[in-house]
Formats: C-alpha cells, sequence, structure tokens
C-alpha cells in the first residue's frame, strides 16, 4: 500500500511504485518502512516524498513550527524523523537527536520529551490515511522548503511551514497582491464599497486576498470573480471542514477563476475561536497591503490590520461616518496608528496608493479579460467582454434607465425606488425584472443591488461619453 | 309509559336528526341514557333532573330509560338535554304532548333553556325530515330562521316549552314546506319565512384599519391588491414593526362580501363554530388570525367533538398566519391538503368528517431570528445557516403552494411625515372587486384556482409573450409550478390593469413576487 503518489504532479500508481522504493514505504500495519541503499532515482520524486513527510509530521498533535524546526535541524529532513520514529527502538532515537539538537535548551528538550517522541511513533502510521485524505480532497500542498512557497509569506516571523491549496499555487506568487477584510455584517455600503475594491483591484491586476467570510470578505471575493481577475480565499479551517458553508459556491468559483482557497490547517480541523486569528495572519501574510473596509469595535479584521503593521505590509482603513457602529473600528484604528495606518479616500486614489496603475501593465490585464471571457461565453467578442457602464445605460428604457442609476449609489428596495422615481409600483417591479434578466442587478431579500457593469467602480468610465449622463 | 320527541344533533357541518325514546317505567329509581351518548350527554342526567324540579314538576322516582335512535349515530353536545326532560315529563303523564314536535335546546339546573353551537344546521335536518315545528331557545331564534322551511318556536325555559307542547297546533299551515337542502335552500328560505335581510350587515367589518393607516409599503400595498383581486397566497417578509400585521388587519375592509352562496355555507360554520347564536346572516368575508402557538387539532379541525378548525373557519376568507415560521411544523405542513383541496378530511375513532376549507393563506414573517436581515445596516448578526434554517421551516412543498412573496421593509421616517395620504380601502377595494368579477366571468373560478390548460388557455400568450415567459422562467429555477405561479399572478396584473391579453411587463411583475430563499448573500448571487 502506497501513500507516496498523489501529491505533486500526476502520476499513476506504477510510477510512484517505481520511486517509492528508494523512499518511505509506509506498510499495511502502518509502520514505516525504511528501506536503505538504494539510490534516488528521480529529484522530482524525492522533493514529492519529503512533502509527504512533511504533511504526516505535521499531522502529529503538539508539532508546531517550533518544534518542527528543532525537529529538522536534528535529523535533516522530515523523511529522517520519520525514518527514526519507525525503527524499533524509535523513541530512543528520537529523543538522543531531539536533546543534541536543541543544544542543552532545557525547556525545549522537556517539551519534546518522551510523550512527543511516542506521538511521532503513533502519529507517522496515520500517514497513509493523511495523505490519501489530502488527495482525495483534491488539494496540493506547498512546504516552506518549495520555490512554489509565496515569497511574501515566506518573510513573516514563523511562516506556516505547510499550506494546503486549492486551485492555483501561481495566484499567491502575483507581482501586486492586496488583502481586503472587514466585518461579517456590513451595511449595504459597506459591501457595495469592498465590491469596488475588489473589481478595481481585479481590474488592475492585483490578486485580492481575503478570508472567505460572509460581509465584506465575501463581497471583494465575489466581486473580483465577476471581474474575471484572481483572488486568493483563506480558510479559518480545513479544507473538509469549509466555512462558511454559505459561501461553497463562491468558493468553487474562485478556483475556477483562476485563484486559491488556502489553508494552514490540516484538512479536517474544524474552524474554532482560535484558528481564525492564525487565518488572519495568513491573510495579511499573503498581501502586499492590507484593506480594511468596515470594522466595528472589535472586528477580527482589525486583527488582519494589526498583523499587517506587525508584518510591515501597507494599512488602508476606509473610514466610516462618526456615528457608525459598523466602521468604529476602523475610525479608531486610524486614531491608534497615525502615520501607519492610511485611509482610503477614494477607489482611484487607492489604486494609486497601491502603485496599480504601474503594475496593471497591459499584460495583467489582458490577461484577465481573457479567463473572463472564458469563463463566460456569452461575453466574448469585442467591447462585449467588459461593456463600460455609460453604453449598457444607453440601452436601456427611460424607467430601467433611471432605476439602474439609483441602483449604481447602492442597494435599494422597490419602495425606495417608488420614492425617488415617482413611478408606479408595477412599472419599477417590471423594470425591475427586465434589468434581473440583463445581469444588471440581483435580487436580494428585498433588496436589488447593482450586478455586473453596473457592480464596479466606474473608473474605466472616465472621458466616456457615457459618463456624463451616467452620473447625472 | 313511553315518549318519543324528535331532536338532532351535529355532526360535523351537518345536522342529524335524532329521534329521543323515553320510557318511565316502574322499578328501581333510575336513569340510563343508550345509544351512543358521549360524556357531555350523559352529564345530562344531572342537568335534566335538576332542571324538571326547579321548573315545578316532579322527577319520577320510577325507572327512566332513554334511548337515541338512531343507535349507530355518535351524539354529542346538550342539544339533546330539552328533548329529554320533555320525554320524561311527557311520560311521566304530567305533560301532554300533541303533534310531531322536534325540540332542541341545552337546559341549565334552573330550567332555562340556552342555545347550542350547530342550531342552524340542526334546524335545516329537522326541516328535511318534514317536521312541522321546533321549539328552539329564545336566544337562538334568529338564527334557527334563518333556516327556514318550518315552523320555529321560541321557548325561554323548560316550563315554556312544557306549556307550547301541550297546545294544540292552531291554524295548520296546509301548505308543504319547501324541501330545504342545507346551503342550498337555506337563504331563499331565510328571507321569505324570517324576514331576515339577506342585505343585512355584519358589524364586525368596522373594525378593520383602513388602508390609508398603512404609510410606504407601496410594493406591499400592491402586492396585497394583487394577492386579494385573485385569491393568491401571499407572505409578507420583513423586520419587525415594518407594518405587516397593520397591512394584513386591513384585509377585511378590501374583501367584496360573500355571495349568496357563500354566505350560507359562511353562516353554517359561524353557528357549528360556537361563538354565539348568530343574528343574521354572515356576509363578511371571515378573517381569521390564529396564534402561532395554535394547535394542529385547532387549525385543521378534530378534537373529540370533530369540529371545525381555523382553515374550515376561514373558508371563502383568509387565513392570517402571522410569523409563520414560528407555528409548529406539524401544523404548518397540515395546511398542504387544505390548500391543494379546498377542503379538509378529518378522521376520528368512530367519527369521519369532511370539512371545506378553501381559504386564502396571507403569512407574515421576519427574515431570520432577530429579525433584521436584508436591511443593509449591518444591525442582523445572524449567520447565514441560521437564517436559511429559519426560512426553511416553512417546507418546499408548502412553499410551492403560495404564490406571492413580498418583502416589506423599514418605513423610513419621511414615508411617516412627509408623504401625501396613500389610497384608502373603498378604492382599492372597488378594483379588486372589478378584477374579481373579471375572473369569475371568464372562469369560474380566481385565478389562484387555475392551472394546466385553464391557465394556459386564459392567459393566451402570444409569440413574444411565450419566449419572454421561457426567459422569466430561468429566475423560476425553471420549475413547472414556479412558471405556473407566474402565470396565474400575471394573469391577475392584467385583470386589475382591465387588459384581456396577459402582457409582458404583467409577466415581469409577476416574476418580482416569486420565492426569495436562497438570497440571503448578496454577495452570493453572482
Amino acid at each position: 500500500m502506497l501513500g507516496v503518489q498523489a501529491l505533486g504532479p500526476v502520476m499513476t500508481r506504477e510510477a510512484a511504485a517505481q520511486i517509492s522504493v528508494e523512499g518511505v514505504a509506509y506498510g499495511a500495519a502502518g509502520g514505516l518502512q525504511p528501506t536503505r541503499g538504494v539510490r534516488v532515482a528521480d529529484a522530482t520524486a524525492a522533493a514529492n516524498l519529503e512533502r509527504d513527510a512533511w504533511v504526516v509530521l505535521l499531522s502529529v498533535p503538539g508539532i508546531g513550527p517550533v518544534t518542527f524546526d528543532t525537529l529538522l535541524a536534528a535529523f535533516g529532513s522530515a523523511r529522517g524523523v520519520l525514518r527514526a520514529a519507525s525503527v524499533a527502538s524509535g523513541r530512543a532515537e528520537l529523543e538522543d537527536g531531539v536533546a543534541a539538537a536543541s543544544g542543552g535548551d532545557a525547556a525545549l528538550t522537556r517539551g519534546l520529551g518522551g510523550d512527543l517522541a511516542r506521538r511521532i511513533c503513533d502519529g507517522t502510521g496515520e500517514g497513509t490515511r493523511i495523505l490519501e485524505r489530502v488527495r482525495a480532497l483534491g488539494l496540493s500542498v506547498v512546504t516552506l522548503e518549495e520555490p512554489d512557497y509565496p515569497e511574501r509569506l515566506r518573510r513573516v516571523d514563523m511562516p506556516p511551514p505547510l499550506l494546503f491549496v486549492r486551485g492555483s499555487k501561481a495566484s499567491m506568487q502575483s507581482a501586486k497582491s492586496v488583502a481586503v477584510v472587514g466585518t461579517r455584517w456590513p451595511t449595504d455600503k459597506g459591501r457595495l464599497v469592498a465590491g469596488w475594491i475588489g473589481s478595481s483591484l481585479g481590474r488592475a491586476g492585483a490578486v485580492v486576498v481575503s478570508g472567505l467570510a460572509v460581509g465584506i470578505d465575501g463581497a471583494a471575493h465575489a466581486a473580483v470573480v465577476a471581474e474575471g481577475g484572481r483572488t486568493v480565499a483563506v480558510l479559518g479551517g480545513g479544507h473538509a471542514r469549509l466555512f462558511p458553508r454559505a459561501h461553497e459556491r463562491l468558493a468553487d468559483a474562485i478556483v475556477a477563476s483562476g485563484g486559491a482557497v488556502v489553508s494552514e490547517l490540516q484538512p479536517d480541523t474544524a474552524p474554532s475561536r482560535g484558528t481564525f486569528p492564525r487565518r488572519n495572519r495568513l491573510v495579511s501574510g499573503l498581501s502586499d497591503a492590507v484593506v480594511v473596509v468596515e470594522a466595528g469595535r472589535r472586528s477580527g479584521a482589525l486583527i488582519t490590520a494589526g498583523w499587517a503593521l506587525e508584518q510591515g505590509r501597507e494599512c488602508f482603513i476606509v473610514p466610516g461616518a462618526l456615528d457608525s457602529a459598523t466602521s468604529a473600528g476602523c475610525n479608531a484604528f486610524l486614531r491608534t496608528f497615525p502615520g501607519q495606518a492610511r485611509a482610503v479616500c477614494g477607489i482611484a486614489e487607492l489604486i494609486e496608493d497601491l502603485e496599480l496603475d504601474t503594475v496593471s501593465g497591459t499584460e495583467a490585464e489582458s490577461d484577465a479579460r481573457a479567463r473572463s471571457g472564458a469563463a463566460r461565453p456569452d461575453r466574448v467578442g469585442g467591447s462585449a467582454i467588459d461593456p463600460s457602464r455609460g453604453s449598457v445605460l444607453a440601452t436601456l428604457s427611460a424607467a430601467e434607465r433611471m432605476i439602474a442609476q439609483i441602483l449604481t449609489e447602492g442597494p435599494a428596495t422597490a419602495d425606495d425606488l417608488a420614492r425617488r422615481t415617482s413611478l408606479a409600483v408595477a412599472t419599477i417591479l417590471s423594470a425591475l425584472t427586465l434589468l434581473e434578466l440583463r445581469g444588471l442587478i440581483a435580487a436580494a431579500g428585498g433588496r436589488y443591488v447593482p450586478a455586473g457593469p453596473l457592480r464596479s467602480w466606474p473608473a474605466r468610465a472616465r472621458g466616456d461619453s457615457g459618463r456624463a449622463g451616467t452620473r447625472a | 309509559m313511553l315518549a318519543s320527541l324528535l331532536s338532532a344533533t351535529l355532526h360535523g357541518l351537518d345536522g342529524r336528526s335524532v329521534r329521543v325514546e323515553v320510557d318511565v317505567a316502574p322499578g328501581l329509581p333510575g336513569f340510563t341514557i343508550v345509544g351512543l351518548a358521549d360524556t357531555a350527554l350523559q352529564e345530562a342526567r344531572e342537568r335534566v333532573r335538576g332542571a324538571i324540579r326547579n321548573s315545578g314538576y316532579e322527577y319520577p322516582p320510577r325507572r327512566i330509560t332513554v334511548n337515541l335512535a338512531p343507535a349507530d349515530l355518535r351524539k354529542s353536545g346538550a342539544s339533546l338535554d330539552l328533548a329529554i326532560a320533555l320525554g320524561i315529563l311527557v311520560g311521566s303523564e304530567q305533560v301532554a304532548a300533541h303533534g310531531r314536535w322536534a325540540v332542541l335546546g341545552e337546559l341549565s339546573l334552573g330550567g332555562d333553556l340556552h342555545p347550542v353551537p350547530g342550531l342552524l344546521p340542526m334546524v335545516a335536518a329537522l326541516a328535511r325530515r318534514r317536521t312541522g315545528r321546533v321549539v328552539v331557545p329564545l336566544d337562538g331564534l334568529e338564527e334557527a330562521r334563518l333556516a327556514g322551511g318550518i315552523e320555529v318556536v321560541p321557548a325561554g325555559t323548560l316550563a315554556e316549552a312544557a306549556v307550547l307542547l301541550r297546545e294544540h297546533r292552531r291554524g295548520r299551515q296546509r301548505s308543504r314546506p319547501p324541501r330545504v337542502e342545507l346551503a342550498a335552500d337555506v337563504v331563499a328560505g331565510a328571507a321569505c319565512e324570517s324576514g331576515v335581510s339577506a342585505q343585512h350587515e355584519d358589524p364586525g367589518a368596522l373594525s378593520a384599519p383602513d388602508l390609508t393607516e398603512v404609510r410606504g409599503q407601496a410594493q406591499a400595498r400592491r402586492a396585497l391588491e394583487l394577492a386579494l383581486a385573485g385569491g393568491h397566497c401571499l407572505v409578507m417578509v420583513g423586520p419587525p414593526g415594518s407594518g405587516k400585521t397593520l397591512l394584513a388587519r386591513t384585509v377585511p375592509g378590501l374583501l367584496p362580501p360573500l355571495d349568496d352562496d357563500e354566505a350560507r355555507l359562511a353562516t353554517i360554520i359561524v353557528s357549528v363554530s360556537g361563538v354565539g347564536p348568530v343574528r343574521s346572516l354572515v356576509r363578511t368575508r371571515p378573517f381569521r388570525a390564529p396564534h402561532h402557538t395554535t394547535s394542529y387539532a385547532a387549525m385543521v379541525g378534530g378534537g373529540p367533538f370533530v369540529s371545525p378548525g381555523e382553515v374550515t373557519l376561514a373558508h371563502n376568507g383568509v387565513l392570517f398566519m402571522d410569523e409563520l415560521p414560528e407555528f409548529d411544523r406539524a401544523t404548518l405542513e397540515s395546511l398542504r391538503q387544505p390548500l391543494e383541496d379546498g377542503r379538509v378530511a378529518i378522521s376520528r375513532v368512530g367519527r369521519a368528517a369532511v370539512f371545506p376549507s378553501r381559504f386564502q393563506l396571507i403569512g407574515a414573517m421576519n427574515p431570520c431570528p432577530c429579525g433584521h436581515a436584508g436591511e443593509g445596516d449591518g444591525r442582523c448578526h445572524c449567520r447565514p445557516a441560521t437564517v436559511e434554517r429559519y426560512s426553511d421551516r416553512i417546507s418546499g412543498p408548502l412553499r410551492d403552494r403560495i404564490d406571492m412573496w413580498v418583502h416589506m421593509p423599514r418605513v423610513r421616517p419621511e414615508e411617516y411625515v412627509g408623504a401625501a395620504t396613500p389610497e384608502d380601502s373603498n378604492t382599492v377595494a372597488a378594483r379588486i372587486a372589478d378584477a374579481r368579477e373579471v375572473q369569475l366571468a371568464r372562469n369560474g373560478i380566481p385565478n389562484s384556482r387555475l392551472c394546466g390548460r385553464a391557465l394556459r388557455a386564459a392567459c393566451a400568450l402570444g409569440s413574444a409573450e411565450q419566449s419572454h415567459a421561457i426567459r422569466l422562467a430561468e429566475l423560476e429555477g425553471w420549475s413547472a409550478r414556479g412558471i405556473e405561479r407566474l402565470l396565474r399572478v400575471a394573469r391577475t396584473a392584467a385583470d386589475l390593469a382591465g387588459s384581456a391579453r396577459v402582457e409582458s411587463t404583467h409577466l415581469d411583475e409577476a416574476a418580482r413576487y416569486r420565492a426569495p430563499f436562497g438570497q440571503v448573500l448578496p454577495e452570493g448571487v453572482m
């Protein structure tokens, strides 16, 4: 029974069997059988084996980055640790090795005492199951040792040794990566702003990182996906315990549009009170800058912003009104960290501050457009790929245009529209349906929210002939 | 001596005539009632004994046997009290009886006669058997006279009834009393016999608030108008304080009065429900608003006497269910059969009844447990899963039977103070009545009951509208039920607009009233 074949490049069972002769074969009984004396046939295969060993070793309860480093220093590689653990005198060997490596650091030695050695010996028995699980979930693994590991994250203090990735590993290595985070209970305006920022960043070729939570995070992810851009979602739990469940479809869409869903936790880890701060550290660690859209006084988004400052990343805060409970945390953060956190005072300005106009070379943008075209065949061809708001509005009837214009300013109910347009309710409802059919608005509860070209910040419409009419 | 009198008991919404035979025989004093009598009837022994003694008669110290025929019919309630008491008086030769009498009523220990629930159908049942005269409690006189086809004589006490019984019938009407079919001729009979005007209005309608009281909520007002015009089931979703309940309370003032057939049945239902004697024909459409703790049996009917439930009391009217998801799951699911068939069949051991229950359901609910989801102000902290679970309390099959959903946002302050006075109930009620008339003239039923071929024929879409409807079907999730829902509501919108054909704009409007579920998260809509 083999547990080594799955993780990196696609490999057949036979190929895996061939390369496994050198490495570690997980016996049916669960123990590791070292097969010494055979030469390494293939560097890739060796890398795969080492990666598997990392997964197995890090799945042992009680092994965190520090312990892991110590073990690695003592035995040279994760495979070395597993090999040592698998022999009959495994425990003794592990203890000796650790004692030697820690250089007399009493605390560490004690921490790594007999109990941990026993757990490693037990845990390696689970190896096959864990690797099978990772493979069944379609996850790829990146270790700190590999070149695929995101450079930005490598630079933070104690980077997570392992990342479980669904989707594109390359999306974490993009030239520019910006986190957009905020409260799980945003106002309509906040949701809209998050969407504007997300889609503008996506259009500018930046990768948007966020936490896949409901509210601001989800709005930002969704806007990027709608724009055809790439976005990275960092989970607060394992991949098999995707949270929130309501965002399962969004996660699929993120992967389908060339982004990634990432977790540093073992696939079956349940999200809990303790895992979300870790998630936040990863969100800022994967980003060049963090933008907080709305955050109440005790919002987790502020933790992300705090991490960003600690990790030396830029930090942008969208300020809110004085009496806004959902922006109280944002405003307080700006006050607490003058000179470190910057206020966002416009989408175009944010793009400028992030120096994205230079990054957003034609390459990144056309790339994004091609992807968006591929994802939506109905939009391929000519200007239809990214129709400016003005040209879309020009095709609407008078009533529809009136309604669409109001909705670009933010979600509204049918009653709001009736009050502001003085049209008959029946007329408004008919027009809303037509707009919905065209994909320009979406119904959410009793409110209507702009969608498609109406949703994004109309930065590109600058100088557009239709623009004067749209912003009347 | 053996005495025999006619009386009646209630079976579902129907009266059944019962022959009460009383044998007062020598032997050890005793009192036995045979013939499937329920507990209330067994207790009649005590009431009858007291009533006889306190009315100045002698309770015979002999062996009394009461037989209720037919023996296989389960008898319940106190409607036979008077017949048993008079039977004893006749059997003990204290009172002589002449002619073919029927007597109905409950006795108090003091000998007073009280009306019983279901007096109207019971009197009607006796009329069907060509019984010449019936003695009823004085309080129930008006109700009993609604039945027609029978001479109704009131009595206030047992003694009065005994006097009546002793009298010879004077000037007996030779004319054949009209044959009375329950719920068919009641009104005609009532109009000519008792002089009760069929136009007489129930004063209950006056208490409904006027639509001018409802501020803002333009969409919900429109939805309510459409729903009432077409008889569509409507659910209003909105935060607490958005005016859902107030809007629903305006419904009685918006509904057209019952027509003759409906009024007869409604009167019988009110009579059976036992809220007290009916004074006149019920003309206002019922509006029932059961509390959300209402039990399953109270909702569909049942209980020891298989009495009608809320769905039956709302027959031909509106059943308003506030806080819809807070109702018991079983109670909610029990609405499916009546919503589908317009009747509810109830079986209990030894009894079965079918009650009419063609009601229009109007529901109100919060979007989530805290009530603020979808307000867009960050107030709602309910998790998406919680919100979903809350709306999932209304199961798919029940959801399918609801044609219209409407969201009611919180009303903005400027709408309370600044806005012009909205339309009043009379204006809207007139439009609703017109639209209803159009529907009845076209199909004989309201649009909400159209389906299949009749629905397609009534809608008669042009080719452009057809292709448009197909595009709209995508929004409905492509389900056949969704498309039928769309067409029905569009038909009503067209009727309200006075349009013979269903135009695309009507379809577009109808599409807005689809079920909102699965759209709790704006960012999930992609």
